[in-house]
């Protein structure tokens, strides 16, 4: 039995092998009818091409029998076909990989694709850029929806050039193009019509271009292309229509109270404009109250806050957003606000309560970094007259105990540029003694001061003269 | 017999002078080799050749009895009409490599005389000695990017069936997961000439005819490829997702890829043997048997004297043709010159800082440089400025020089590295050439470029580097924008070449 088993494996082969050599046999001799030997002599044409069936026959049964029959061949050949195998099987496995990402090419890129869409919600551009790299040039892959997403990661990618060249290709004058790169060039047109230096002749070619994409724009909410529409109106001289229009986006999108408000504005209705930023205000912040997580929601409604000059609700909104969130776009939207309400306060006629409390925010959340000492720079190093004032603002902050060691620093300060060197250090001196990291923002300052005060001699010698020693100040001492 | 013997003697004399006079362009062509530092492969390249006479000389079938002079004459005809063909060439489009090649046959039509080799044998040493250096070869550069470009893509397959994310441009790929282009595993084919030249001398050694040679000619060449798809595709999933480079011993990897390939070349040849059968083996591949092909050392006189008439004709002419160049100094204006010699003279370029409201300065990110495998010096290099406009002008333009080549590639042929296509004719204007690229659906190029020579007589092939003035742009380039770069190429190529030049003090002081 033993011995049955053993021999198994070769009679197996023995048999494979016989009924191969039978079947090619066979099928060989039907082809050929066994006449290879005159084969000198002059035949006909079907004789001829019998033969030669025959040949290419042979040839195959070689080819594909050469895995199984080398085993059995005998003498040299055995010996050259163990020695091809490596050649064979490798050969085998290169074409196949090959024709295995051929025939898989579209699933493959597909799974590119979806890297670009993954690394696009991620906002990772160059990511972004460089798997889109693999289908972008590809013109069977590469249709206008994908070409429109490869815009999108390269403007994510810090390339706006890039991609306005896409949407430009995506948007042509003599055909349809994507509906959604028209609508990118409609309001690119609008853009440039809003700059002043445009002719009579190139506003009119540019109301032309408007109309022709306006028309073909889709893949946007209805609205976004009412707006462009409203915005069309107004510069074809139609106010009323555009009014209504934006009316009625605004009516079903509170979001566009904002633009709204700037079209009211053009039209010289301000006690409108008044009323649609009050009524956006209300509308968003019953929307933040059920839902304060919406970042959305809450961006806007500062906003509409500031534009209705109401500066200390919009940080409110900040501030409340900060203490939900916790997160570094909190603080970044939040400072953005306070850099606009201090842009605000130093636009002439200058706010010098706003400019006080913009500086000791600044102090506080900035410290001594160039955002402060620029501003430092701009409220300071002003006239005499008006240095007074600011400090009149600050003690009056003072009274009122916003942040108390913030207040006593500019407080110093605005001693320093004024010649009180007294005042000037028993101003440091308190801040110091509320809070003695106070003392690391003074150096800095006083080194932008001087570079600020350059061309203010008096200034700039009182700066000069400031010298701060450190560990001279004691907080114990009270 | 006697006349026999004298016509054997009558053409040794003639080859010997048709040789002789072309020793001038054949020495100029061994300093451009010696130049270069192709010192591994030139001692390869003498070690095949003396490998082959030595077989040659002590094989057994040195004697033949068949009366096939006639054939034997034609033969010779063959090889001296291709050593006039290559002969006449190199003097007319001032290529010495031509004539050295030209020269090759004929030595190999020498030896064999000598040596009583078969037509077989004469073949394979014609071949050799046509093979100076391939990295000399004009073509070498086109040659290598075809094959970088399907190793390359299969590297891509084998990088999709991993799952590694990649992207190629031209004939680099780049990694989605790493802002980084494998510029160096993607630089050509590696090894190729050694390669090349040990599957002549096995050939030879087995006495395959020339379709079985050229079997395995194209075997070799699928597998080199193919290994070096696999290399790059190891590299790229070593480097796949690290944000430095990562080094590894390459020396060492060169070792098994060499080994490799000719292991599966050698395969592929027996897979011949086993497929075709042990009795067609020797009928049709092999023609060792002495009595159909090898020469005899006396030579029978053929029925009519016209093809050696034709014979001698030809290699006087050849002679004629070599003391011609001597008379003329064609080939007089050698390269006297180290190779270290001619990169310090590149490196100490002093160009000026701002022209014309352009600032020039070091280039921050070059992207699109590489050291190629098979560059015609060790020290390739690549050297980039940037020119950015002082004031209200748009974009920004890259001055750049490449080389250093002994001969240099089509004008484009770079560019087409990193996947830029010309979209149109390239133009030549006072031997600089201009045109315009496009890569992906956004970036659009022009580019100006001109080959300087380092030093030397400009009519001869040398030392040249590639100056490029490159401008990118994500908006169509103006025709107003391709002339001011053209008029800003010529200033920084007649600054460059009062430095490096024939006539600069440099070259002079080289000299």
């Amino acid at each position: 039995m033993l011995r049955f088993l053993t021999d198994l494996p070769v009679r197996i082969i023995a048999w494979i092998s016989d009924l191969l050599e039978i079947t090619l046999r066979f099928f060989g001799g039907f082809l050929d009818r066994g006449n290879f030997e005159d084969s000198d002599r002059p035949v006909g044409f079907y004789r001829s091409l019998n033969r030669r069936l025959g040949q290419f026959f042979w040839l195959l049964a070689q080819l594909i029998s050469y895995p199984i029959a080398g085993f059995f061949y005998r003498g040299q050949r055995r010996r050259a076909f163990l020695c091809s195998i490596p050649f064979w099987l490798l050969g085998s496995i290169v074409i196949a990989s090959c024709l295995l990402v051929a025939f898989n090419r579209e699933r493959i890129l597909n799974r590119y694709l979806a890297r670009v869409q993954n690394a696009y919600s991620k906002q990772d551009g160059p990511k972004g850029v460089r798997a889109a790299m693999r289908w972008i040039g590809d013109m069977e892959f590469a249709n206008a929806d994908r070409k429109f997403l490869y815009s999108l990661v390269e403007i994510q990618n810090g390339n706006a050039r890039s991609a306005e060249r896409i949407l430009e290709g995506l948007s042509p004058r003599d055909s349809t193009g994507l509906g959604i790169a028209h609508y990118w060039k409609a309001s690119q047109c609008v853009g440039k019509l809003e700059e002043s230096s445009l002719g009579e002749s190139q506003r009119r070619e540019l109301l032309e271009e408007l109309d022709w994409h306006l028309e073909r724009a889709s893949g946007v909410r209805p609205e976004q292309i009412v707006l462009l529409q409203s915005m069309k109106a107004f510069w074809d001289g139609r106010l009323d229509e555009a009014e209504s229009k934006y009316r009625e986006v605004f009516e079903s999108d509170v979001f566009q109270s904002l633009g709204f408000a700037s079209l009211l504005k053009r039209l010289g209705k301000d006690q409108e404009r008044q009323t649609v930023l009050k009524t956006g205000a209300e509308r968003i912040a019953d929307g933040l109250r059920s839902d304060p997580w919406n970042r959305a929601y809450r961006v806007q409604l500062a906003y509409l806050y500031e534009a209705l000059g109401e500066w200390g609700r919009a940080e409110q909104v900040h501030l409340e957003g900060y203490k939900i969130h916790r997160d570094q776009d909190s603080i970044d939207a939040y400072l953005a606000s306070l850099e606009r309400r201090a842009e605000a306060a130093l636009k002439e006629p200058r706010n010098l309560r706003e400019v006080a409390y913009c500086l000791v925010k600044f102090l506080r959340t900035s410290g001594a970094g160039p955002r402060v000492q620029d501003i430092m720079a701009r409220s300071l190093l002003r006239p005499q007259s008006e240095l007074l004032e600011l400090q009149k603002q600050l003690q009056q902050w003072l009274v009122e105990g916003l942040d108390l060691p913030m207040v006593h620093l500019s407080l110093s300060f605005c001693k320093g540029l004024s010649g009180d060197e007294a005042s000037r250090d028993w101003h440091l001196e308190q801040a110091c003694r509320y809070e003695q990291a106070t003392i690391e923002l003074v150096q800095p300052l006083i080194g932008a001061m001087q570079e600020a005060s350059k061309n203010q001699q008096e200034l700039h010698e009182r700066m000069e003269r400031w010298r701060v020693v450190e560990g001279s100040i004691d907080p114990t001492e009270r | 017999m006697a006349i026999g013997q004298m016509d054997k003697k009558i053409t040794i004399a003639l080859l010997i002078a048709a040789v002789t006079t072309q020793i001038p362009a054949i020495g100029l062509v061994l300093k451009q080799i010696a130049f270069a530092g192709l010192s591994i492969d030139i001692a390869l390249f003498f070690f095949v050749f003396a490998f082959m006479v030595l077989t040659g000389v002590g094989t057994p079938f040195l004697r033949a009895n068949a009366d096939e002079s006639s054939m034997r004459v034609r033969f010779l005809l063959v090889i001296v009409s291709a050593a006039v063909g290559a002969c006449l060439r190199g003097v007319l489009f001032n290529e010495p490599v031509w004539v050295f090649r030209g020269s090759g046959l004929c030595v190999a039509a020498l030896i064999a005389l000598f040596a009583g080799f078969s037509t077989n044998r004469l073949f394979y040493m014609g071949l050799l000695l046509c093979m100076v250096p391939l990295s000399l070869w004009k073509t070498a550069p086109w040659m290598h990017s075809l094959a970088q470009w399907l190793a390359s893509s299969f590297a891509g397959c084998l990088l999709d069936i991993y799952k590694v994310f990649y992207f190629a441009k031209g004939n680099v790929l780049g990694l989605v997961s790493t802002d980084f282009l494998q510029n160096e595993s993607c630089s050509g084919l590696r090894l190729i000439y050694p390669m090349v030249l040990l599957v002549i001398a096995y050939g030879f050694f087995k006495g395959y005819r020339f379709l079985r040679f050229f079997y395995l000619l194209v075997v070799l060449l699928f597998w080199a490829i193919v290994a070096q798809g696999a290399w790059i595709a190891v590299d790229a999933i070593i480097q796949d997702g690290q944000s430095a480079k990562v080094f590894y011993q390459s020396g060492a990897s060169s070792i098994v890829l060499f080994a490799t390939v000719l292991l599966l070349t050698w395969s592929g040849d027996q897979f011949c043997s086993a497929f075709s059968g042990p009795s067609s083996d020797k009928d049709s591949d092999i023609s060792i048997e002495p009595g159909k092909n090898e020469l005899r050392e006396a030579i029978d006189l053929p029925e009519s004297r016209v093809p050696w008439i034709a014979l001698w004709s030809m290699l006087v002419g050849l002679a004629f043709l070599g003391g011609w160049s001597i008379y003329k100094n064609q080939w007089a204006q050698g390269l006297n010159l180290r190779q270290s010699a001619a990169i310090s003279a590149v490196e100490s370029l002093k160009l000026e800082s701002g022209v014309e409201g352009w600032t020039l300065g070091p280039a921050t990110k070059s992207a699109e440089s590489f050291n190629p495998v098979f560059r015609q010096s060790p020290s390739w290099n690549h050297w980039e400025w940037e020119l950015t406009p002082e004031q209200s002008r748009e974009g920004s333009m890259k001055l750049r020089i490449d080389g250093i080549w002994i001969t240099l590639p089509k004008p484009d042929w770079l560019w087409r590295w990193y996947g830029w296509k010309t979209d149109g004719v390239i133009s030549e204007d006072n031997g600089s050439f201009h045109f315009g690229m496009k890569r992906s659906i956004v970036e659009e190029a022009y580019v100006v470029t001109k080959g300087v020579r380092v030093v030397g007589d400009r009519t001869l092939p040398g030392p040249v580097v590639q100056v490029s003035l490159v401008h990118e742009s994500v908006r169509p380039i103006t025709e107003k924008q391709h002339e001011e770069q053209k008029e800003l190429h010529a200033r920084w190529v007649e600054a460059i070449e009062k430095q490096m030049g024939f006539d600069a003090a440099i070259g002079d002081s080289i000299r």
